[in-house]
């Protein structure tokens, strides 16, 4: 299951790689509130016309996962190449 | 930890009360529920919940781009090459490079963060910009296509000769609709709106000048008919009196049917000590806090005559009701509401039946005293003079044909909700047992079981006012029309 749909337990990142998880959250949040909407009763005639609206959006959103998980990975490099200037400085 | 909690999530109950099922589709009795909070078309809490929705994944995702704007700068700073190049920091510089271009679409691409923030507000905009349009044209759709009926009718009325045409020809149409009840067919409750309408057009179509078209011409005629009528009578003044022997203590109303049974067995007494059901009754009652809330119970027309009676309960005040001016029951049961000591900031919920629904429907909208609900029961109340901003519920029944007498369906609106009650067999509710308040009383216990919004939220209105518990004192007042001179 991808993060966007499920709780994914994780070590805390910080640097670059924290920003990045605090922007998984912020786009968690984004598919859970569409997801709410989605759940909840909706009594109106054009109600499949208003959910067929939030779905298309809900799946834009849910395509930024793929790009999040992009662009964690190179991050992690770049953050990588820096511990090892870092590293080499204090050597 | 990041990630989302899955699972079905429901919205929360609506003030407090339990999400009813999908009630427009699935009342169990023969009664159709429009207008009100549950609207008709769209549930305006369905476009509300769609538009925050909409707008909070919005918030989530800008805030996201401002992380990715933020990370976006310490990048480009790591990019730019040092004076001291050392291969190591040279292959950093090169990563965050990289990390930079992998990053840059999520923040500002096509598909990124800000353009889906963008297109989520936007939608939301739309959706929010549909539910104003619904409050409007809930009301609109019905008023217009009536409105070309009324048109045509009025058209006729304008051509030479048209006024004369349309006496007989609406009298043909009412000697066809006799025969087929006399036949056995159904009450023509709807069509009858439809012939008030046309006899009204065709009245005015009779006043000096040309005539433009009116899909509510019964206030004007009525008001024409009322001012003749008052020109002879003369404006009288009006007087309430507590009945002895009328107090009555017990729980306050429960319910639809708690107020309409109010209307049971209670009056002024006649010569021979029967109950004449004429008068207004004034129920006061103490919550449990201590606070005082009353409500009122309003008879319908009680005589036939233009205000040459004692009682004011009479049809010049249905025509002054009707177009909307000051009548002598209106002001007769203002009287009561006086002498029962009703204060101005204590809540009201008035009930009437026939005329007494106009009556309510008028004290509601002076704003003379607090009103928080009203009922009415076979009332003709969808004129434009019938409109208040307190929460309305209007049973009426189709074989009923004195709610037609407005020539208009009540306005479709989310404070005013109408049940109909269509009986399967017409005929076994004849027009003038539908009109009764027993029959109401029935229609009133079905509306009791009903879990539909709108009734929902004027329940809600109703025990908001009077509370579920305290104690009730009830008195009638005799009202009537006095020899003196306003």
């Amino acid at each position: 299951m991808s993060w966007i749909d499920g709780c994914v337990d994780g070590e805390v990142r910080g640097g670059l790689l924290g920003e990045l998880d605090a922007v998984r959250g912020h786009v968690s949040d984004a598919v859970l509130a569409l997801r709410r909407a989605l759940a909840a009763e909706w009594v109106s005639v054009a109600a499949d016309g208003y959910r067929e609206v939030i779905e298309e959006r809900l799946e834009s959103v849910r395509q930024l996962a793929g790009a999040v998980d992009r662009a964690d990975e190179a991050v992690r490099r770049a953050e990588a190449a820096r511990q090892g200037t870092a590293s080499t400085w204090w050597e | 930890m990041v990630g989302v909690m899955p699972g079905r999530l429901g919205a929360p109950p609506r003030r407090g009360m339990p999400a009813p099922p999908n009630a427009r589709a699935a009342e169990p009795s023969d009664i159709v529920i429009t207008g009100g909070y549950g609207g008709t078309v769209a549930r305006l809490e369905d476009l509300d919940r769609c538009a925050a929705a909409l707008g909070s994944a919005a918030r989530s995702l800008e805030a996201a781009w401002w992380i990715l704007t933020r990370m976006q700068r310490q990048l480009d700073e790591r990019s730019r090459p040092l004076l001291a190049q050392t291969p190591e920091s040279a292959a950093a510089a090169a990563r965050a490079s990289e990390a930079r271009v992998a990053v840059e679409p999520l923040r500002s691409g096509r598909l990124g963060t800000l353009a889906i923030a963008g297109e989520l507000r936007d939608t939301a905009r739309r959706v929010t910009r549909a539910r104003a349009e619904y409050t409007r044209v809930e009301g609109f759709v019905a008023r217009y296509v009536r409105g070309l009926w009324r048109g045509a009718v009025t058209g006729l009325g304008l051509a030479p000769g048209g006024p004369l045409l349309m006496g007989p020809a609406i009298g043909v149409l009412l000697r066809a609709e006799a025969l087929l009840v006399l036949r056995g067919g159904p009450i023509p409750g709807d069509r009858a709106q439809e012939y008030v309408g046309a006899l009204a057009n065709a009245v005015r179509a009779m006043l000096p000048g040309p005539q433009l078209p009116s899909a509510d011409p019964v206030p004007q005629v009525s008001g024409l008919f009322a001012l003749g009528v008052r020109a002879v009578v003369g404006p009288k003044d009006v007087a309430a009196l507590p009945v002895v022997g009328t107090r009555r203590t017990g729980p306050p109303p429960r319910g639809v049917q708690g107020l309409v049974s109010g209307f049971r067995g209670v009056g002024t007494r006649g010569a021979g000590g029967s109950d004449r059901g004429d008068g207004v009754v004034v129920t006061k009652v103490r919550r449990a806090d201590g606070t005082l809330a009353w409500s009122v119970s309003i008879p319908g027309t009680q005589r036939a005559g233009l205000g040459t009676e004692k009682h004011p309960f009479d049809n010049l005040s249905n025509l002054e009701l009707e177009a909307g001016m000051a009548a002598d029951s209106t002001r007769a049961v203002l009287a009561a509401m006086r002498a029962a000591g009703v204060g101005a900031d204590e809540p009201v919920v008035l009930a009437g039946h026939s005329q007494g629904g106009l009556v309510a429907q008028r004290i509601a909208a002076s704003g003379a005293y607090a009103v928080a609900a009203v009922l009415t029961l076979g009332s003709p109340t969808g004129t434009r003079t019938m409109r208040s901003k307190v929460p309305t519920l209007h049973l009426e029944h189709t074989t009923d044909l004195i709610p037609t007498l407005d020539a208009r369906h009540n306005t479709d609106d989310p404070l005013t909700t109408t049940v109909r009650r269509k009986p399967k067999d017409a005929k076994a509710l004849s027009p003038v047992d539908a009109h009764a308040t027993a029959s109401y009383e029935e229609l009133a216990g079905l509306v009791d079981e009903s879990a539909d919004e709108s009734v929902l939220a004027w329940r809600e209105a109703m025990d908001g006012a009077l509370g579920t518990d305290g104690e009730a004192t009830s008195r009638v007042y005799a009202v009537q029309r006095l020899d003196t001179a306003r």
